[in-house]
């Protein structure tokens, strides 16, 4: 589902990830783990087409990442959530899905709101959330449109010790399903959920350890 | 009905009111549309010429950084990376960028020609260097769009895309070194065609956006914007050095790219430093003792070019008042519980009224008096007005109103925003009947003049919004 070929990506001289041949197959629920500035956020924003490479290339689902093909099918979601200021988390949610040709959020986020005790959310605007409410919101918004590709950097941040084991527990039956999750953490709970450890050193893919 | 960022209903009709409010406005300027003829141009100053080659470099400036270009994480995240066509998201905020740049250069361009000719201008011209400015700002924003799309683009079709660019300003230089007019038939219809070529460019250009860019100042705008909240200035330099235009957004790169980082670093602590300020006071000072001293106030420019002087001082003195309040000058950021920052914006205007007033007292020995009280009257009705559209014209009003859940504070904001136009639309027409021109002050100082000057101080002053506390 994600292949990505001698990937380099530079800022000047400096050289901040580089990855060989790496790809990851529907049903997986990798994460990316690593020191801070190990690159793994910056691969995410690779892979979800908000970054350029500085060589090499990234495919999702058979289309160049960027392309119409690729995006339809990839979702990020940032660890600061991306949030709009004006409209509530509601109207977000049906307003990204609206963007991708649906009429209503996917049956995922509507299933999150329950799973994450969300529902009180759905009403208000982002700047009178708390830090975890947000996260919640920037994960309803962010997966209120179709996906097979779901990556999220740092995605257990600010969440409650109950919402952290549902969000591991839903991105695990969603990879069951035959999607792709691709997450940066430091969170051992999510780790231990994975299917797979990728490492990142200093920019450079390190040992990926399959945990099935 | 779904809504969409920056497309409620409630906003979109209250656009809709301030552009009827904007057409309803023509008609103040004459009665004579229909006599809008070829024949009338040439009336017009040559050296108006000069005017639109400063609009449109001005444009370029401005339409480099602002519309289509600058757009929030969330909307390049869930807009721009989304399935959707990235021209499709992107033509809407270009359109408004165009309109509301050529708007601005249209009434500026109007109060020039009011202001440097008074009692000589007509309709016609009036209405045609209007429309001169507006498309000439219409251009070149377009064309900034394009250049920006062609440098940052990796694109094959570059080279057919600078060939069309470069036509254009081909064209314009073409025409100002041949001597031709933009202000005669054949030129309006040149600038026209040259306006329709060059959007059509922009948003052919539109696929090309650099999202990767966005997202790199997006962020980058962010965390500008805590910073400053926070009035960290050297946080906010750091921001600003990486929400500039550079292509390489962690690189050595500057907002002014052209500059030594050293010598960037001192300007920038000079312009935000109390030596930048005293040095922008004394400057704003020095031309108004000039400006008064070897010119005439009762000149429209000149009292033009005194009130700017007078908005640089009170708006300068309003920051230090603005910062205990955690407000920003020139930004409206609401949110729940900002009572205080809405406070700020109060002290804000009640420093610029106090520090016009003082200079009004300090002009009462002046033999020029009433010149001089004019002018700062009109600059003191314009502030206010402005000031009381910027706290509670903007539209964020509705959803602030709906957050806190006053169901009686909607209306009231409402009907506030409502006012504020009208206000200003009452202020045109004063001073479009010479009310409030300086050199009639003495004259026509009457009742309409203290009772649009109470509601105005009243209206923009009250802090209604402490009922949110």
């Amino acid at each position: 589902m994600i292949r990505v070929k001698r990937l380099k990506k530079t800022y000047g001289r400096t050289t901040v990830l580089q990855v060989p041949d790496w790809r990851l197959e529907p049903g997986s629920n990798a994460v990316l783990i690593g020191q801070n500035g190990a690159g793994k956020t910056t691969l995410l924003t690779l892979i979800a087409g908000l970054a350029r490479p500085t060589s090499g290339s990234i495919s999702v689902d058979g289309s160049l990442v960027g392309s119409r093909g690729a995006r339809e099918v990839t979702t990020f979601v940032p660890d600061q959530p991306a949030l709009f200021d004006d409209l509530t988390v509601q109207e977000q949610m049906l307003y990204v899905a609206k963007l991708n040709g649906q009429d209503e959020p996917t049956d995922f986020s509507v299933e999150l709101v329950e799973r994450l005790d969300a529902t009180e959310l759905l009403g208000r605007f982002p700047q009178a959330m708390s830090k975890g409410q947000r996260q919640k919101a920037g994960l309803l918004v962010g997966t209120a449109r179709p996906f097979k590709v779901l990556l999220l950097d740092e995605p257990t941040t600010g969440l409650d010790a109950t919402s952290r084991i549902t969000l591991i527990e839903t991105l695990a039956e969603f990879a069951d399903h035959g999607g792709v999750v691709l997450s940066s953490t430091h969170d051992r709970e999510l780790v231990e959920g994975a299917t797979e450890v990728i490492e990142i050193e200093a920019g450079e893919l390190g040992s990926q350890r399959d945990d099935d | 009905m779904s809504a969409s960022p920056g497309s409620r209903l409630s906003d979109d009709l209250y656009s809709l009111y301030l552009a009827g409010l904007g057409w309803l406005l023509l008609p103040f300027y004459g009665d004579r549309m229909a006599e809008l003829l070829p024949s009338d141009f040439s009336t017009i100053e040559p050296g108006v010429n000069i005017a639109v080659v400063v609009a449109v470099a001005a444009a370029v400036w401005l339409g480099w950084r602002g519309g289509p270009l600058v757009v929030s994480r969330a909307g390049v995240l869930h807009e721009l990376a989304s399935g959707a066509s990235r021209r499709t998201m992107l033509y809407p905020r270009l359109l408004r960028q165009l309109v509301a740049r050529s708007a601005i250069a249209a009434i500026g361009a109007t109060i020039f020609l009011a202001l440097s000719t008074p009692g000589e201008y007509t309709v016609s011209s009036s209405v045609t260097i209007s429309l001169v400015a507006a498309l000439a700002v219409a251009i070149s924003v377009s064309q900034s769009m394009i250049w920006y799309l062609v440098f940052s683009t990796n694109e094959g079709r570059r080279p057919r895309v600078v060939a069309w660019a470069v036509l254009v300003p081909v064209v314009v230089l073409a025409s100002l070194l041949g001597g031709r007019t933009f202000f005669d038939s054949t030129g309006l219809l040149s600038l026209l065609s040259l306006g329709l070529l060059s959007l059509g460019l922009a948003l052919f250009g539109l696929t090309w956006t650099p999202v990767e860019r966005l997202w790199s100042r997006a962020r980058a705008l962010e965390t500008l914007r805590s910073s400053m909240q926070t009035v960290d200035f050297q946080q906010m330099l750091l921001d600003m050095r990486r929400v500039s235009d550079s292509p390489r957004v962690a690189g050595p790169q500057l907002a002014r790219p052209w500059m030594p980082t050293f010598l960037w670093r001192q300007i920038a602590a000079l312009q935000h430093g109390l030596s930048g300020q005293i040095a922008r006071l004394g400057l704003a000072g020095g031309t108004i003792f000039l400006l008064l001293r070897f010119s005439d106030p009762s000149h429209g420019v000149v009292a033009l070019s005194l009130a700017a002087c007078v908005a640089v001082i009170g708006f300068d003195l309003a920051v230090p008042l603005a910062a205990t309040a955690d407000q920003i000058p020139f930004l409206v950021h609401y949110r729940a519980g900002s009572a205080r920052v809405l406070q700020g914006q109060t002290l804000t205007a009640l420093s610029i009224a106090m520090v016009i007033g003082g200079l009004l007292t300090a002009w009462l020995w002046s033999q020029s008096f009433d010149d001089a009280a004019g002018t700062m009257f009109l600059f003191l009705v314009g502030t206010l007005a402005a000031l009381m559209q910027a706290r509670i014209g903007s539209p964020d009003v509705a959803k602030w109103a709906t957050t806190v859940g006053a169901g009686f504070i909607g209306p009231l904001l409402w009907g506030r925003a409502l006012s504020g136009p009208l206000l200003l639309l009452g202020a045109t027409v004063a001073i479009s009947h010479q009310y409030f021109r300086p050199d009639e002050f003495g004259q026509t100082w009457g009742q309409l003049t203290a009772v649009i000057a109470f509601i105005l101080a009243v209206v923009a002053m009250n802090p209604l919004e402490k009922s949110l506390r």
